[in-house]
């Protein structure tokens, strides 16, 4: 019986302690993040890049959600259905097929944050952004997904090039 | 013993005992200490340029940015790598000098920890560095 009673005092001691000591601290891979996020633009006009930004995220299907033009930012999200139908109608089958319940992702939530500064180094402005998502399964449980896909960063940075009529240098 | 059981029951049911004064305005700290390990001063008088990397830095972390005002000097966001909220406020401290605070919350807790406050500062620290420095 002491030994349940020492076992209750230390679940209860342990009940109040949670470390946050490791929190907020930098990857390794943050430098080569930053860089595929960023490209830098010859203007020194930076309402333009931000009204070009905005309208290519529009074209992306993005609603805007916050704008501070005096920071140099611009934040929009959009909901998109999460993976084929194809994919989902092969879990679906192969769980059946094995006696489980099928567990596929039906929505995600795409957010982007885009920010411009001047650069120091060289002409003009550098504009960073950033994707991630949030999916959700059918069994309503939820994961997050930084996306780090350099091809997609890419291709957004040649459409505003092309609605800049810039080029996009990396940094 | 049923009744050092009972009794054990009893004070584990009051510590969950919180008033709504205590959910309202507590906190875990003294307001000075709270304000002391959230809070560092940079020295430049570039508001704006600290602004930018206090971004910087929430997107190096993995931050999506929500909410950002020049004029009064914030930046929220959200994290989903670390399940918690994090509201930086950036405002001049004399001509060459610029005050940083941040406070966060993770799930339904406050974030009480000077380390992780350390951990972001240092961030920021490396942030200011590179955008002040950033080679291309």
């Amino acid at each position: 019986m002491k030994k349940f009673l020492v076992i209750c005092l230390c679940v209860l001691g342990l009940a109040g302690c949670v470390s946050y000591d490791n929190y907020y601290m930098l990857d390794e891979n943050y430098l080569a993040r930053r860089q595929m996020e960023t490209a830098r633009f010859e203007t020194n006009d930076e309402t333009t890049i931000l009204t070009a930004s905005a309208g290519v995220l529009q074209d992306l299907g993005f609603t805007l959600d916050e704008t501070e033009t005096k920071l140099g930012l611009i934040t929009a999200y959009k909901n998109r259905e999460a993976g084929s139908t194809a994919g989902k109608a092969a879990i679906i089958l192969l769980a059946a097929m094995n006696g489980t319940q099928a567990v596929y992702d039906t929505e995600q939530k795409i957010y982007t944050t885009l920010v411009t500064t001047k650069s120091r180094e060289s002409k003009g402005f550098n504009v960073r952004i950033s994707f991630a998502r949030i999916i959700w399964n059918n069994m309503h449980e939820s994961r997050i997904e930084k996306i780090e896909d350099a091809k997609i960063y890419q291709d957004f940075f040649d459409k505003l090039s092309q609605s800049l009529f810039l080029t996009a240098h990396s940094i | 013993m049923k009744k050092v059981i009972v009794a054990l029951l009893g004070v584990t049911l009051l510590c969950g005992c919180v008033s709504t004064h205590d959910d309202v305005l507590g906190t875990q700290n003294s307001q000075v200490a709270t304000r002391n390990y959230q809070s560092r001063t940079f020295d430049t008088g570039d508001k704006q340029m600290v602004l930018r990397s206090v971004i910087s830095t929430m997107q190096d972390l993995g931050f999506i940015i929500e909410r950002a005002d020049e004029t009064l000097g914030t930046v929220s966001g959200t994290s989903y790598t670390y399940d918690s909220k994090l509201t930086v406020s950036v405002r001049s401290s004399g001509k060459k000098q610029t005050l940083v605070r941040a406070n966060a919350q993770a799930g339904l807790n406050e974030i009480a920890s000077p380390v992780a406050y350390q951990n972001f500062f240092n961030a920021l620290s490396q942030s200011l560095f590179l955008d002040a420095h950033m080679v291309e």
